[in-house]
């Protein structure tokens, strides 16, 4: 079950979370008391090698029956191929019934042009 | 840089956090190559598309020019390459300039993207760690830039203005290349672009092509896009410009007020199922505009299209195929490889040749023949070697166009630095040769170029007095011949003058002296001789008597032939023959005495027992033999290369007539064994440059052969 997200969540870390530095713009938040979701945390400008790091993250290490929560409210800016994985991931994870949840992402981090028609995956 | 970053990817059954070591990440130094790579390739596309704006108004042209300067600038800007982002944005903006006003650009606009070109080629030889800036050239072309970006009226950045003052509307489908993101451009620049340039009524994205994520990968752009746009520009200038706004695939539908397209404009190869269609001829524009009208998802074109009865089931099917090979395996369709990479696997696939006979033939020796499945599955083996190495020779395989591109530009600067008109025509420069041999063929490539402009050419003047036009052309032809790649640059120039050639060797002691009964061929190859020059003066392209000879030099080490033709007047021409590849050649094995030789198979043009009376002596000049109504030098091979040999009357001997580069020669040999594939092993060190050998091979019962160079075994008679 997902909490409601609110604000920055980088300032509500629920005890006993494990944090890892996933490549250079990207943080893990696992959460020792509540294995049902994984947190990922977005920082800096996240390029196309963050867009590989997520990419293999999800592929291979986000492989249980977790909900997602992906936070990119604190990005500087989110490059395409980042983008394109972050739509594909909320795909993916609909189909199979899981939760993925998007944070709504500052106007500057994405252009509004880019985001036109794939509201339904990152909304949240 | 390939990283080691440490995840939690999962939990170990005692749920203890597992920390494995994963390596990720795209190795920057190879995308750096790769971008380096196509900059070359773009480098190429602008100077070949400035250079056709002299002669032709045809907007793609600037558009093309204006696509390789907008990859480059996204790449610098992906790779922290800054000056040149910033060099290539201000050429990039000078040329939307000049594609959004006049169609064709004056004669100084295509001198400023040549010369802004080589400032680029310049900032990114310096970025690789090579050469140096020419700052003041550079400052000089940036203020140039500046000015004429400034000089440039606002208005036409709009275009030309439509007859009515409605605006036009046009529906987009725009998808980009899958390999985008892998270049370092981005579709959202493309968007951006669109989006300053027009009105944007609507804009959706479309995440169909999206695979699961098991199956993505993070460079490979998979989202396509459909925009409806309003602009005051014709359709023609629509698509001109929106097609040298963003790469990829481009569909067009202008749209009327009752918002049915009634055009549909494809810009790009095709990978959609309309353009497929259309290019195939198998529909009409209307029908498939129509079809395209009416076409309300989840129904797909095709079934419209089968619907109104336009095409077969089983034409779509075909059409679907093809639209699967040219753009759904995209992905995998192109796969850069380190040449060195190549190299070992063309070495690999020899050494299996290799391996592949000496096992077959003791094990035939030994009767093993004889065990059922035995003789098939060597045959099966020497097959699929074969195709292997087939298979890896043909990785090597790289079209000429890589190298005679760069030569319209040379041209253009050398002849106007002469003050001649010159014009160069290419064809053939999908010919592919061996990347090896490729390499080395630029040089003596550029230097008949220059040759031809430097001395081949007549001034205008001088063209003008002998009946002929101001400009003067050169033909560089390219094409594939029995086995071999034929190059010929040809120019109509003044022609070789032989008096002159012949006079001038003599007074540089070449050779004593000519008669009238010298024939044309053997004069003009005395300009293929070390140090021989008629060029009065030295100037910074010729005249110091150092090019021909060296031309000769490399050209024959590369296992080709030169040659030359000429009618004073009227032409020159150099004919290059190059063999497809060095590496592996089908050769015939002979034996001279005890020792065993390989000729190449493509150089043979007839074997044969002579008679007696065939053979004759020139006096001083050695022999000759009568074939076919000629005299061909006649070369005893145990002679010329000191052996010894079973059988010394040439009536009891075999003769082999070999192609020498254009001359025949008569080799005598004991015996003629089989024929078969050899790998080619260079002799190395002191041994590389020994006449008449080029190289060696080992056989399939371990033993080496040494392969003979027809071209430098015996020069014919009348040259001794």
């Amino acid at each position: 079950m997902l909490p409601k997200h609110k604000g920055n969540v980088r300032l509500n870390f629920p005890l006993r979370t494990r944090i890892c530095k996933y490549g250079t713009n990207i943080m893990i938040l696992r959460i020792d008391e509540d294995p049902s979701y994984a947190r990922i945390i977005f920082s800096g400008e996240a390029g196309l090698t963050d867009a590989a790091d997520l990419l293999l993250l999800l592929k291979e290490s986000i492989t249980e029956e977790k909900d997602l929560l992906i936070d990119i409210s604190a990005a500087a800016s989110l490059d395409f191929p980042v983008l394109q994985v972050l739509v594909a991931a909320t795909m993916n994870f609909r189909e199979s019934k899981r939760q993925i949840v998007l944070t709504e992402p500052p106007a500057v981090v994405v252009p509004v042009i880019a985001l036109s028609g794939l509201e339904p995956f990152l909304s949240r | 840089m390939t990283a080691r970053r440490e995840c939690v990817p999962s939990r170990h059954k005692n749920n203890l956090p597992v920390v494995l070591h994963v390596e990720v990440g795209v190795s920057q130094d190879k995308l750096l190559r790769i971008y380096y790579e196509e900059c070359e390739e773009n480098m190429a596309l602008l100077e070949k598309g400035a250079l056709g704006l002299e002669d032709s108004s045809d907007p793609e042209l600037l558009n093309t020019v204006f696509r390789a300067v907008h990859s480059i600038k996204g790449g610098a800007a992906h790779f922290g390459l800054a000056e040149v982002a910033s060099f290539s944005h201000s050429l990039e903006e000078m040329l939307d300039m000049m594609r959004g006003g006049k169609a064709r650009v004056p004669g100084d606009g295509v001198n400023l993207i040549l010369d802004g070109g080589d400032c680029l080629r310049q900032m990114l030889a310096v970025s690789r760690g090579e050469g140096a800036v020419d700052t003041s050239a550079l400052a000089e072309t940036l203020r140039r830039i500046k000015a004429y970006i400034a000089a440039e009226p606002a208005e036409v950045k709009t275009g030309p203005a439509r007859p009515s003052e409605a605006l036009g509307r046009f529906r987009v489908v725009y998808r980009p290349n899958p390999l985008c993101i892998h270049r370092g451009e981005s579709p959202l620049e493309a968007l951006r672009n669109i989006s300053d340039r027009f009105k944007v009524e609507r804009i959706e994205a479309r995440c169909d092509n999206l695979p699961m994520l098991a199956r993505m990968s993070h460079d490979i752009c998979y989202i396509w896009w459909e925009i409806t746009i309003s602009s005051d520009m014709e359709y023609d200038c629509f698509q001109r410009t929106l097609a040298g706004l963003v790469g990829g695939s481009l569909e067009i539908s202008a749209l009327t007020d009752d918002k049915q397209p009634h055009s549909v404009f494809f810009d790009q190869p095709p990978s959609l199922l309309g353009s497929i269609l259309l290019k195939e001829g198998m529909v009409s524009e209307d029908q498939l505009s129509q079809a395209i009208s009416r076409q309300n998802p989840p129904v797909k074109l095709g079934e419209v299209l089968v619907s109104d009865k336009a095409i077969t089931s089983s034409q779509l099917k075909g059409v679907l195929d093809k639209q699967k090979a040219a753009s759904g395996n995209i992905e995998g369709a192109i796969v850069r490889v380190d040449t060195t990479k190549l190299d070992k696997l063309v070495n690999l696939a020899g050494e299996l040749v290799i391996t592949r006979s000496l096992f077959a033939q003791p094990a035939i020796s030994a009767g093993l023949e004889l065990v059922p499945g035995f003789s098939d599955a060597v045959a099966r083996l020497e097959r699929h070697s074969h195709d292997l190495q087939e298979t890896a020779l043909a990785l090597r395989m790289v079209p000429l166009g890589n190298i005679v591109n760069r030569f319209p530009r040379m041209v253009r600067d050398l002849a106007t630095g002469f003050g001649k008109k010159v014009s160069l025509l290419i064809t053939g420069e999908a010919t592919e040769l061996d990347k090896g041999l490729m390499e080395k063929l630029a040089d003596p490539l550029t230097h008949l170029i220059r040759n031809a402009v430097a001395h081949g050419m007549e001034m205008p003047e001088e063209r003008r007095a002998a009946g002929k036009p101001d400009g003067g052309t050169i033909r560089l032809r390219l094409c594939e011949e029995a086995g071999s790649v034929v190059i010929t640059v040809e120019d109509d120039g003044r022609g070789l003058d032989r008096d002159a050639i012949l006079r001038k060797a003599a007074e540089s002691g070449l050779f004593k002296a000519a008669n009238k009964s010298t024939s044309d061929e053997w004069a003009y190859d005395l300009i293929f001789m070390p140090g021989f020059s008629t060029a009065e003066s030295v100037d910074r392209v010729s005249g110091r008597g150092v090019g021909l000879d060296v031309v000769k030099k490399n050209i024959e080490g590369l296992g080709g032939t030169i040659g030359v033709v000429s009618s004073p007047g009227a032409f020159t021409r150099f004919v290059l023959r190059l063999p497809l590849t060095v590496a592996i050649i089908d050769g015939q094995l002979i034996r001279v005495g005890d020792e065993l030789y390989v000729l190449p198979l493509t150089s043979i043009i007839e074997t044969k027992r002579p008679d007696a009376s065939e053979i004759r002596t020139v006096q001083g000049q050695g022999e000759v033999m009568l074939w076919r109504d000629k005299c061909v030098p006649f070369v005893r091979l145990y002679s010329a290369l000191n052996g010894e040999a079973w059988e010394t009357d040439p009536s009891n001997a075999l003769v082999i007539v070999v192609d020498a580069g254009g001359r025949y020669l008569a080799l005598m040999v004991d015996e003629l064994l089989e024929q078969q594939q050899m790998v080619v092993k260079g002799l190395g060190g002191t041994l590389a440059r020994t006449p008449g050998i080029a190289g060696a091979t080992i056989l399939g019962d371990g033993k080496v052969a040494l392969i003979l160079d027809v071209s430098t075994l015996e020069k014919p008679v009348h040259l001794h």
